[in-house]
């Protein structure tokens, strides 16, 4: 039995619809199923020996635990810039709202010279953090200072328009019923703005587990302290050993694509509870 | 709560929008601000609810001066023309927003909260959708939401912008003639803008028509339409013949040719008469009446009357007949100014 196609009023579904799927498998698909096959050449005992040796679990630590850390401080940060850059008009707003892009443009090996040209020890910055007792530069400190730097954007442009489209008359209802500048931001602006977050929140956190040239250059990369996943794999490669580099690889791809999953089933969460809000 | 607006000033940039307004509207009254698009009402509006602050002028609540008071602590119930409701929240939740932001000593008790939220929902017949998002509901009833959450903090001034003026027309006068009955049954100060006529002589005690960032009258609705102070109010207040005319000396005392009178549709008859000067150039059914229009040489408009049916039937006018030109009332203007019978 032929299964049949409901009719569409906007043609060319066929054509585009296979264009695509072709593409997504060349480009996505076949890469990561080489890659899972690749890792499938080690025996399980050697697989675990791969990920779990106690240089790799650091790593994991490292990546996971500074992107996320990345994730939370632009959580913050993000949102606040976009409601600067979208609320206030003040001289250099325009140029604000370019340099939010830089990030994104930026070669990241430049900035991570940057990045470490600036906190170093030897260096203003870093020498008077240092003084405090922070170092910054080769820590995870650094890497994650590396990592609030390129995932910036995807927090500010996810809510940017959103909170563009936001309807001013609920913050002049809100007044008029009485809340306070702060209660409405928190009642009726943030609950406006969290399925934007959360989505950017997604977005930084999988560009920070990724990220790499912004990342070596100002992480020190001490194993077990401060060497991150994806240098991990790099070290294997250079070593001939690719089954070991893509077992690495794959414990990568799986938390981040679980990550990703929970972040969206949180963001479809923040939308159903609405419905089911009333006590 | 009566409102009290003196020498009101206000400009976008250097857009004059208010021009000098004073206004004293009475506790328990619902009084309409009329005008077409850019008079300058909503702006009015805002500046009573603290939404907005006149670069001169007061502002006084049963003689109190809150010109600075910001609109939070104005007390007043204001309510929008897009509704402006809380997306994320429920009916129930959007209605309780006022009272759940008060101050925890005065915010009520769970119980007391529940009750006031239901009474409000019954209140403009929404008990059985306090579960319902903003976005699952008729244009109509979300304005009542607007309405319920605008009453739950107590207001003692009811402030609402257009607050029709995003419905359907049937939606619009069911909606209208309910909030007449409701003021009816509260009595809290009321006023609404509006830019439709029917809608301001349906409603309102009183109307002030503006115009220009001014007030041109302010009457009760039988007085605005037969005493029109402007050649402007007249217009406004629907459609109207405007006939030259010379006035005789019995009424202003000489004889002048620079008065125009204004006659509305239904005060104007066209009678068959083979040398009358005008010549009817359209008849159209409109069910309950019917608009005939009259072409007169002297005139560039054409001339228009509305009959009943009933009384049409027998007139037995049809396009291309020849007719004269009888007003049964009228109103006469000399420029801008009324001319009454000396």
């Amino acid at each position: 039995m032929r299964p049949r196609w409901r009719r569409q009023a906007l043609p060319g579904f066929g054509l585009t619809f296979g264009v695509c799927a072709s593409y997504l498998f060349l480009i996505v698909l076949i890469p990561l199923a080489a890659l899972a096959l690749k890792s499938a050449t080690l025996g399980p005992a050697e697989f675990w020996n791969a990920v779990a040796s106690p240089r790799a679990l650091a790593s994991y630590r490292v990546t996971f635990g500074c992107a996320a850390l990345a994730g939370l401080v632009n959580l913050v940060l993000g949102p606040l810039l976009a409601f600067v850059l979208v609320r206030y008009r003040f001289p250099g707003r325009k140029l604000v709202d370019a340099l939010v892009d830089l990030p994104f443009a930026l070669p990241t090996a430049v900035a991570g010279i940057t990045l470490t040209k600036l906190y170093a020890p030897n260096e203003p910055l870093g020498a008077w953090l240092a003084s405090l007792g922070w170092k910054v530069a080769y820590t995870p400190s650094g890497i994650t200072v590396a990592l609030i730097f390129v995932s910036l954007p995807f927090l500010v442009r996810s809510v940017q328009p959103v909170l563009e489209q936001l309807d001013p008359d609920i913050e002049e209802a809100a007044a008029t019923l009485g809340a306070g500048r702060l209660t409405t931001l928190w009642r009726v602006v943030l609950p406006a703005l969290w399925p934007a977050i959360l989505a950017g929140f997604a977005l930084a956190f999988a560009r920070a587990i990724g990220e790499y040239g912004s990342v070596i250059f100002i992480a020190g990369n001490m194993p077990m302290v401060s060497e991150i996943a994806p240098l991990l794999i790099t070290g294997k490669l250079d070593q001939h050993d690719y089954a070991g580099a893509t077992a690495i690889a794959v414990v990568l791809l799986v938390t981040s694509f679980v990550a990703l999953i929970a972040i969206n089933l949180l963001q479809l969460w923040t939308v159903r509870r609405r419905s089911a809000d009333t006590r | 709560m009566s409102i009290d607006v003196a020498d009101i000033h206000y400009a976008y940039g250097s857009a004059p929008a208010l021009r000098g307004i004073d206004l004293s509207i009475e506790s328990g009254e619902l009084l309409a601000l009329l005008g077409p698009s850019g008079c300058g009402k909503t702006t009015l509006l805002r500046i009573v609810a603290g939404l907005e602050f006149p670069q001169r002028g007061r502002v006084a609540f049963n003689g109190r001066d809150v010109t600075d008071v910001s609109a939070r602590q104005r007390h007043v119930g204001f309510v929008f023309q897009h509704y402006a409701l809380f997306n994320h929240l429920s009916v129930f939740e959007n209605v309780a927003f006022g009272l759940r932001v008060r101050r925890w000593r005065l915010r009520p008790k769970r119980d007391e909260l529940q009750r006031k939220v239901r009474d409000l929902l019954d209140l403009v017949q929404l008990g059985d959708f306090a579960h319902r998002l903003p976005a699952q509901l008729s244009g109509g009833q979300r304005q009542r939401v607007a309405l319920a959450r605008a009453l739950a903090v107590e207001p003692e001034i009811l402030l609402l912008d257009e607050p029709f003026g995003a419905l359907d027309a049937r939606v619009r006068g069911d909606l209208r003639r309910w909030l007449r009955g409701l003021h009816d049954r509260i009595h809290v100060t009321s006023v609404f803008v509006t830019h439709d006529q029917e809608e301001a002589f349906e409603l309102a005690d009183r109307i002030a028509v503006m115009n220009q960032g001014r007030i041109e009258q302010l009457a009760d609705p039988q007085t605005l339409y037969t005493q029109p102070a402007s050649p402007f109010v007249c217009r406004f207040l629907g459609e109207v013949n405007e006939l030259p005319v010379a006035l005789h000396a019995r009424w202003s005392g000489h004889d002048e040719a620079d008065v125009t009178a204004f006659v509305r549709p239904h005060d104007l008859d066209f009678v068959p008469a083979a040398a009358g000067g005008a010549r009817i150039e359209s008849v159209r059914d409109l069910g309950p009446t019917v608009r005939i229009e009259a072409r007169h040489p002297a005139l560039s408009a054409p001339l228009v009357a509305i009959h009943e049916r009933g009384r049409f039937g027998g007139s037995g006018l049809a396009a291309g007949q020849a007719v004269a030109i009888e007003a049964r009332r009228w109103v006469l203007f000399r420029g801008e100014q009324a001319v009454t019978e000396a």
